[in-house]
């Protein structure tokens, strides 16, 4: 049974604000230990789900559940959950070891206790020795551990990210991403963590639940996510892809023909529970990077094409190329920048291969 | 001010030397502090050492008797009565326009809109008619004893011609300068702090002792204080809320300049009010830096 080891259990939950704008149902549970994200573009409901379960909003229906006690009813201060915000929240007139211990001083810890649980917790986020400062004295990055270390120091339960990184420069997003993510594997803490960064959600996640308009369109791990998005919102917004509209021609068990062009087919593997039959409208979705360029192709089976390439876009380490394939619309393909590589797209008439595993298949 | 001046410097390379920029910004009112506000003060501080005359008002012999005057037992009274009054208005004005604050500095822009009209418009209309519409209400025969006659309950109420009756006319002069800066105060603390102070398990009670008073606490000070100084300098208020007893500073003053022509007694009791005035702003800028010397205190250490 996964109920009894599920640490978070949100179901159905709604939330009307006004006649047009709501959010769910939404439903999902986060197990022990797990890092799980809520992911969408803005105004998707991710931060209002997050917001409901931490007691902010209140819900118009559903249930949420801690370890299988419901706490949708309590209030917000008795929930005992962590809390990181996008703004830190620090309490300016605190110092970083007086807002670090400022949970453990409401649930009347005795002083010498709270300095030697701060000064740990300090010293896990890498900011030790440096209690004694004012919040508005500190850097963003050392704002971003304190803001952690104070939810941390209570040892939530659950602890809940509201886009903790994305007030933070790139080199240090990434830097905080990976720290974060060490921290967690190394507590065991279970997780919850709200962004609209789709790098952010595949590089952290052990789970993903991607949101779109109030609902969840798919929960999967993030190479599910990516690999076998189950609509065409989460191929779309995953990464970018190649969506190509068509129809099916012929199914052989495991394999698919596809029509995507004038005259173009395209072979698909498909899973067992796809219900993709002969005549069917589907969208074919193919990874940038699974468009094989010229030699690169010539082994395996796969369906191949020429084009002709019209825009390349040089990245550094990456390399995207623009191909436009005579009956289908123009491609994206994206590879290494090496050497050979460059060599392959010397001449603009190329040769295009898309490998039969590397198309996923989408009922339209 | 360095930084306005340094931004005239660079423009110095063109020019000839120039006025400093803040020279023209304060200059101005600086100039009309000085003339009609600094002078006028230290002369009423010369009039307050010279011996009264009944036929010149005030003679050239220097002399302390204004200020011995203020410790007989009369003008003590009326003294500590100002005091008491200012203290509890500001007391009452911090209870009442502490939450109201709160609240307006929480609400959405439209409520904010009609609550601050609500707050100032009674600043608009002079403090005679309100203390007359005060009289209507709370009089002997006014609106309130009148409906409770009607209803059977008879003329039980008596508080014109009181301490409390100034006190709740002085109360509605006073709210608005209260519940502004503390308004002011509670915008700039971010909606967050509160919803992280609650996060880490602050039950509302705490919420507010823990976080919102100490960060709206420069706020809630500065309505304090003016609410204190407003309330121990009134004049109109006291004699018709407050009748023959109940005299304030402000009365005995305008009796001796008008009345008794008494100028400089009645500038010794100015300089007192002035100098009490001084005192509590200086206090609260000291008590202010000593705060703020602490907290970099603990920085260091």
């Amino acid at each position: 049974m996964t109920a009894s080891r599920s640490m978070l259990e949100v179901t159905g939950l709604t939330r009307r604000y006004s006649d047009q704008v709501t959010v769910g149902p939404i439903s999902f549970s986060v197990e022990q230990g797990e890092f799980f994200s809520l992911l969408g573009p803005s105004g998707c409901g991710k931060s209002t789900t997050l917001r409901c379960i931490a007691g902010f909003e209140s819900l118009t229906t559903g249930e949420i559940s801690l370890l299988g006690e419901r706490i949708d009813t309590k209030p917000a201060y008795t929930r005992n959950l962590g809390l990181v915000f996008q703004s830190h929240a620090l309490f300016p007139h605190l110092t970083v070891a007086d807002n670090i211990g400022f949970g453990l001083t409401i649930r009347k810890v005795g002083a010498a206790d709270i300095r030697r649980r701060v000064d740990r917790v300090l010293e896990l986020v890498g900011m030790a020795g440096l209690g004694s400062r004012m919040p508005l004295q500190i850097s963003g990055g050392q704002q971003q551990r304190v803001a952690l270390a104070r939810s941390l120091v209570l040892e939530p339960p659950l602890l809940l990210l509201d886009e903790p990184l994305s007030s933070l420069d790139l080199k240090l997003r990434q830097q905080m991403r990976d720290e974060l993510r060490t921290l967690q594997r190394t507590l065991g803490q279970t997780t919850v963590f709200v962004t609209h960064d789709q790098t952010e959600a595949l590089a952290m996640s052990d789970r993903i639940a991607v949101l779109s308009d109030g609902h969840i369109e798919q929960i999967g791990t993030p190479v599910d996510i990516y690999r076998k998005p189950a609509s065409r919102f989460v191929a779309g917004f995953i990464g970018q892809c190649n969506l190509l509209e068509g129809s099916v021609q012929a199914r052989d068990g495991n394999t698919a023909r596809l029509a995507v062009g004038e005259g173009i087919s395209l072979l698909a593997r498909v899973a067992d529970d796809c219900p993709a039959r002969p005549g069917d409208a589907v969208v074919a979705v193919v990874r940038p990077e699974d468009v094989l360029i010229g030699d690169a192709g010539s082994a395996g089976g796969g369906s191949p094409f020429s084009g002709t390439i019209t825009d390349v876009e040089y990245l550094g380490e990456d390399t995207q190329v623009r191909i436009h394939v005579p009956g289908l619309a123009s491609l994206t393909a994206a590879f290494k920048t090496t050497r050979e590589a460059a060599a392959r797209i010397a001449t603009p008439n190329v040769q295009v291969r898309i490998d039969v595993d590397d198309v996923f298949v989408l009922s339209r | 001010m360095t930084s306005l001046s340094s931004v005239v410097e660079t423009h110095d390379h063109k020019a000839t030397p120039q006025v400093p920029l803040w020279v023209w910004l304060l200059g101005p009112y600086l100039a009309f502090l000085v003339l009609a506000l600094l002078l006028p003060i230290l002369y009423l501080a010369s009039i307050s050492i010279h011996t009264y005359s009944a036929q010149k008002i005030w003679s050239d012999i220097l002399t302390l008797q204004n200020y011995a005057k203020l410790f007989d037992g009369y003008y003590v009274d009326v003294l500590l009565r100002t005091l008491r009054i200012g203290l509890v208005t500001t007391l009452a004005c911090t209870i009442l326009g502490a939450p109201l604050a709160y609240w307006l500095g929480r609400c959405s822009r439209k409520m904010l809109a009609v609550g601050l009209f609500l707050i100032v418009v009674p600043m608009m209309v002079s403090t005679v008619i309100r203390a007359f519409g005060w009289m209507i209400l709370l009089g002997r025969n006014g609106l309130i004893n009148q409906a409770s006659v009607q209803l059977g309950f008879g003329r039980w109420l008596n508080i014109m011609n009181t301490e409390p009756a100034v006190v709740i006319a002085l109360v509605q002069i006073c709210l608005p300068l209260m519940v502004l800066p503390t308004m002011a105060a509670v915008e700039k603390i971010p909606m967050s702090l509160e919803e992280a102070a609650t996060n880490l398990g602050a039950a509302p009670f705490q919420l507010f002792r823990r976080i919102l008073l100490p960060l709206a606490s420069p706020g809630l000070a500065s309505g304090a204080l003016l609410s204190f100084v407003v309330a121990i300098s009134v004049v109109v208020t006291p004699a018709l809320m407050g009748g023959r007893t109940n005299r304030m500073v402000g009365n005995e003053i305008y009796d001796q300049v008008i009345t008794a022509m008494n100028w400089p007694f009645a500038s010794a009791m100015a300089v007192v009010l002035i100098v009490i005035v001084i005192f509590l702003l200086a206090s609260s800028l000291a008590l202010g830096r000593v705060l703020e010397r602490r907290a970099n205190a603990r920085h260091v250490t």
